[in-house]
């Protein structure tokens, strides 16, 4: 090497724009200057997700430290105060996402499921909802008893070929997953068009359930339970009618609560004289009651005539809300009013409507008002519609929704996955929310922020769970502490953070 | 050669430098070299709520020159303070640090952080281990609102007491040392150091008590729960923000007395200073204005009132011209298209979503001159329009109107409709339904103040708990056409009535068979309620068919009958004050008066006009006497020549406050 060669080298160091090496690279301390005491071998888990995408549920970790936490900005968790024990969260399986699951290649779809609900190698999604019959994301109309007659009871194809084998296939990776079931209509040769008259009603859409029917539907349920049972999987809950209030849609039955009442009765009965001890929710519908004014309060209605003398009255247990009218404040006036009942939210979606695949916006919303704000309003239970559509909002049926995102859209070759909000703010909580978690409370400590949102949980394994909302424009560095232990974490400016720790 | 060789490599280095400074992404390329070193001794312990200061020796052995010192104070991780300085030469720099004095902070070891950073961008960092420490006060003082100061001591680490006499449940004070170094007050919204408002304190027992107050949770004593929260106000001290619960009492008391106007959207009167708060439970201020003797209520803080959110929640607010304000139109806070909060008004949000404001015409709204628009904040910013906007009302009222800007009226503004006209007196109440969303809100202007509604049943005494001023409708068995007792109710003409008489318990019985609606108090036990020795409780009268209400002619006018239906209660006006109207011709005779006043709707208890422990004397009239002899002794009669024209309206007022020995009769003609 001569010393040309030397001078050559010399300049294009000094001059080089590919050096990335960065301004401050200087060492930290281990410690990040939090001088309390590192606990040896144990670390929080952190999930962050940004608005702008460049962050989608990245996994980091922090320190976790013992002794005097000094932050101001702390969230301090209160174990004393607890509130309700969680189920889960997750994502419809109808027909058309499991089409779309099935197009894939397996080992793609399998590696798809295995991060979405596997505990330990994914964000262990823990709930599922499926249909009883069709529902807007079936491949035709269809009920499980389409003849008269329930000995015509049978699963159709739509079960049979595509919801049964995807559900089969998560349950491999997630044996414990819960599943709700939720009829769109009965059987039309159940339904009438009014319960006076008992006049026919040959439609999908709208119509009552007969009277002199309510036995035969209640068995129509138990033999759905039973013929799921039979192929391994085992329904935790109904809902006795998706959406009771929906006289539209593809496939819908009217049952205001005055008709619902009855037929729960029926319901608790048959399933408890056929040993089965799936929970019952009612109601499954908007939390501003479609604005009929006599069905306000429904689920309260409900309780209210059914009283608590009546066979299977242990299998009911709550009521199930959506999100598409009137604001998650109705969740908490329900408890407040019946607090031994439980809440689940059973549905939302993104569509067209309300920007659907737009991340920045969507992101910040459906985490305050579908996750959080459900939660920390007492639901038990988190679900939001399809897991999977394709880039055209498919497959779907005419009268159903086909402006409906899914959580995931899949390309039309079936190997490209683009995850939306939805798979976000679901993942963010069961990454870290295990089922019969309990969420508790925080001590006055904790920082109070402009557009910081949190809900804190203590799982049954004894670890800790915070989700974090900062739809503020800063970043903030947090202190999380369970009164123990603390660590430090940093949320981003519209931003969701989880973090579990022990 | 070596020497030229070096001045090309020299300048061929130069030019790389001088390449960096034309680009800012090329600074990135310096090479860091050096050793820049930053020491401090001797800054071991810190205390919070002081000046850490302390010198640093810079250095950079390499002799690069030094660029910039940082000094950061971390607490558990988190910077709490920092400073930066030039520092071009090897050296000692002075560095001070704020120590904060935080709420709940524990002692501990804080991390002073030295970053010191040479020219060639190397930066070296040394983090020094500080032990910070909460101060212990041995000089602490309670300081009451009226300048009373007792000494605290330090019972327990950060936790302060003393002794302090009040005879009062409620009262005002903050905490100060004695030097006036540290002060523990209000700053409107919570306590915080060198918060100059002062503190609102609850005792049960007034007498010697004990204040308390720690200085690391800020937690204060003594707080005790009274069923009927104080609120004290003064003239030095009139804001208090105040997390209000919805359906609690408060006991308003201080400077605000009977006469002030306590904003009746948020707070409904119990009397005797009581109130029940209507709205949704939050952080409220409340502001008591003695030059116009207004207690107004808003949501929020003084600093920071609340404001609308997108969902409908928060707060809304009305500016407008001079033809609406609350107190009164004629209260000097009336001003045109002020926005400042004192010139405002807040809606009362009394259900999620849901927001009121009651305006009587002539004292809260002009008949004339409407004009004015709701807003999201006490001023100029969100507003809501009648046609498109991201916040947007819609309103079927046929008095008011909404400008949309093409039908003569700014968008938004609300308006009096074309042809219809507004009565003083008349009250109407403006609803804002949000729970559709801020762009579906809906206004619902109702004639008459929001009422509650109590079902009858006909001859049924349906015992209620009824409060003075509050509005009531009948449901049931009462119809429109019923006539309700004019003593106890004022009609509001729109099928709601206003309640005149004292809080308590009361009976409403409905009597479909002559359209009446009677109201008497009643006692613990739901029974018609008996004079009591003290004044209290009520008195009725019984006597010849010549008073009857509701009319002369109703089927229940039976000549001293004692059943209920047939004796007539006086309203309880006040404590120990009784009145009943007449009108002559419709429940009072022109001729052949005859009746007696009595402590219960039968006999027993009876006023004399001679003599008796129940006794009433009358004021000079002329044409009532009450019979001062052995017999038909108290008995009302006319005077001697007394006539009475059909239409004349009487009161009987009798006034029990010195005793039931010592009743005064007044009869005025109206």
């Amino acid at each position: 090497m001569n010393i040309l060669t030397v001078a050559m080298a010399m300049l294009v160091s000094a001059t080089a724009c590919g050096d990335d090496s960065s301004i401050d690279d200087t060492p930290r301390p281990a410690d990040n200057g939090n001088n309390s005491e590192i606990v040896a071998d144990n670390a929080a888990t952190i999930y962050t997700t940004t608005a702008d995408g460049s962050m989608r549920l990245e996994k980091s970790t922090s320190a976790i430290f013992s002794g005097n936490n000094m932050a101001p900005s702390t969230i301090l968790l209160d174990k004393s105060k607890t509130y309700q024990s969680m189920d889960g969260f997750g994502f419809a399986i109808t027909y058309s996402t499991c089409y779309n699951l099935l197009k894939m290649d397996a080992q793609e779809r399998a590696d798809f499921l295995r991060q979405t609900y596997s505990p330990s190698e994914g964000y262990g999604v823990s709930y599922a909802r499926i249909s009883i019959g069709c529902n807007d994301f079936s491949s035709t109309e269809y009920t499980l008893c389409d003849e008269k007659g329930l000995e015509n009871f049978r699963l159709y194809s739509d079960e049979t070929d595509y919801v049964i084998p995807i559900l089969k296939e998560i349950l491999a990776i997630n044996p414990d997953i819960k599943i709700i079931a939720a009829p769109w209509t009965c059987p039309k040769w159940m339904k009438v068009g009014d319960i006076e008259k008992k006049t026919a009603y040959d439609k999908w859409t709208g119509g009552r359930l007969n009277p002199d029917y309510r036995a035969d539907y209640a068995e129509y349920f138990v033999k759905f339970v039973k013929a799921m049972k039979a192929e391994g999987i085992n329904i935790y809950a109904v809902t006795p009618q998706n959406e009771p209030l929906n006289q539209a849609n593809c496939a819908s039955l009217y049952m205001p609560w005055q008709e619902e009442t009855p037929f729960v009765a029926e319901l608790a009965k048959a399933f408890k004289s056929n040993n089965i001890n799936t929970k019952i929710y009612v109601f499954d519908h908007n939390y501003n009651y479609d604005n009929i004014a006599d069905q306000n309060d429904y689920p309260l209605n409900v309780y209210n005539a059914l009283g608590d003398e009546f066979e299977g009255s242990e299998l009911v247990v709550g009521a199930a809300y959506h999100d598409y009218g009137g604001s998650n404040n109705e969740l908490s006036d329900i408890h407040s009013k019946a607090e031994d009942m439980e809440l689940i939210f059973s549905e939302s979606s993104i569509g067209t409507w309300n920007d659907g695949r737009n991340l920045s916006k969507r992101l910040m919303e459906d985490m305050r008002n579908v996750t959080l704000g459900t939660v920390n309003q007492w639901c038990k239970t988190v679900l939001v519609w399809n897991l999977m559509l394709d880039e055209n909002m498919g497959p779907n049926l005419d009268g159903g929704c086909q402006t409906c995102y899914g959580a995931v859209d899949i390309s039309a070759d079936y190997k490209t996955i683009t995850k939306n909000s939805h798979y976000y703010v679901i993942s963010h909580m069961s990454t870290v929310v295990r089922p019969d978690a309990v969420r508790i409370g925080t001590g006055e400590r904790t920082v109070s922020k402009n557009g910081l949102v949190y809900s804190v949980f203590q799982n049954a394994d004894g670890s800790f769970a915070a989700i974090v909302l900062n739809s503020g424009d800063e970043d903030l560095l947090l202190t999380i502490s369970d009164g123990e232990k603390h660590f430090n974490v940093t949320s981003p400016a519209q931003s969701v953070v989880s973090c579990n720790w022990k | 050669m070596q020497r030229q060789l070096f001045n090309i490599l020299s300048s061929m280095f130069l030019s790389a430098l001088l390449a960096v400074s034309c680009n800012d992404d090329d600074y990135k390329n310096i090479t860091k070299n050096g050793e820049p070193t930053a020491n401090a001794e001797g800054i071991t312990t810190a205390v919070m709520g002081s000046q850490l200061s302390f010198s640093v020796n810079c250095s950079d052995n390499s002799g690069i020159e030094l660029s910039t010192l940082k000094a950061e104070l971390l607490f558990s991780g988190e910077v709490v303070d920092q400073t930066i300085q030039r520092t071009a030469e090897n050296g000692n720099y002075q560095v001070s640090l704020n120590v904060p004095f935080l709420r709940y902070i524990p002692d501990g070891e804080a991390i002073v952080r030295l970053s010191l950073t040479n020219v060639t961008t190397k930066v070296g960092v040394n983090d020094i281990k500080v032990n910070v420490e909460r101060p212990h006060f041995d000089n602490l003082q309670f300081v009451s609102a009226d300048g009373n100061k007792v000494a605290m001591s330090e019972v327990s680490p950060h936790l302060y007491s003393g002794k302090f006499t009040t005879s009062e449940t409620a009262f005002k004070g903050h905490f100060e040392t004695a030097d006036g170094e540290w002060i523990f007050g209000t700053d409107g919204t919570e306590i915080t150091l060198g918060g100059s408002g002062n503190l609102a304190f609850q005792c049960e027992n007034p007498g010697e008590i004990v204040v308390t107050f720690n200085t690391c949770t800020y937690s204060y004593s003594p707080n005790d729960e009274i069923a009927i929260a104080p609120l004290l106000f003064s003239e030095d001290d009139n804001i208090i923000t105040r997390q209000m619960v919805k359906g609690r009492q408060y006991f308003i008391s201080g400077n605000v007395a009977n006469d002030w106007f306590v904003d009746g959207d948020f707070f409904e009167n119990d009397g005797d200073g009581v109130y029940t708060f209507l709205a949704e439970n939050g952080t409220y201020t409340l502001t008591a204005y003695s030059n116009y003797k207004y207690l107004q209520i808003y949501p929020g803080t003084h600093d920071a009132p609340s404001t609308l959110q997108k969902d409908g929640t928060g707060a809304i607010w009305v500016i407008g011209g001079t033809g609406i304000n609350k107190p009164s139109l004629t209260a000097s806070n009336n001003q045109d298209w002020w926005t400042n909060i004192e010139y405002v008004q807040s809606l009362a949000q009394i259900e999620p979503k849901v927001y009121r404001i009651t305006l009587t015409v002539g004292e809260q709204l002009s008949a004339t001159s409407v004009n004015f628009k709701f807003f999201g904040q006490a001023g100029w910013g969100i507003e809501f329009k009648g046609l498109g906007g991201e916040y947007n009302l819609s309103c079927e009222s046929e008095t008011f109107g909404i400008g949309d800007g093409n039908n003569g009226h700014d968008n938004g503004n609300i308006f009096l409709k074309d042809g219809a006209t507004l009565t003083e007196g008349d009250t109407y109440t403006f609803t804002i339904d949000l729970t559709e969303g801020v762009d579906k809100g809906k206004l619902i202007v109702k004639k008459g103040a929001a009422a509650k509604n109590i079902d009858l049943v006909d001859k049924e005494a349906v015992v209620s708990t009824l409060k003075k001023g509050t509005t009531y409708a009948f449901g049931g068995d009462a119809t429109n056409d019923m006539i309700v007792d004019h003593d106890f109710f004022k009609d509001n003409g729109d099928g709601t009535y206003t309640f005149l008489c004292i809080n308590g318990d009361y009976a409403i019985k409905a009597y479909t068979s002559y359209n009446y609606i009677q109201v008497y108090p009643v006692d613990k036990e739901g029974k018609a309620a008996t004079l009591q020795k003290d004044g209290t409780g009520a008195i009725w009268i019984i006597g010849s068919d010549c008073i009857n209400k509701p009319l002369l002619t109703s089927s229940n006018n039976q000549g001293w009958n004692t059943d209920i239906q047939s004796t007539q209660c006086l309203a309880p006006i006040s404590d120990k004050i009784y009145r009943i109207t007449l009108t002559v011709g419709e429940q009072l005779s022109a001729t052949g008066v005859n009746f007696k006043f009595f402590g219960q709707s039968g006999w027993g208890i009876e006023f004399n006009g001679l003599g008796g422990d129940y006794h009433l004397d009358i004021n000079d009239n002329d044409d009532f006497r009450i019979n001062a002899a052995e017999s038909d002794n108290g008995n009302i009669f006319l005077n001697d020549g007394a006539t009475l024209n059909e239409g004349d309206t009487f009161t009987f007022t009798i006034d029990l406050t010195e005793g039931v020995a010592n009743g005064k009769l007044t009869i005025e003609k109206q």
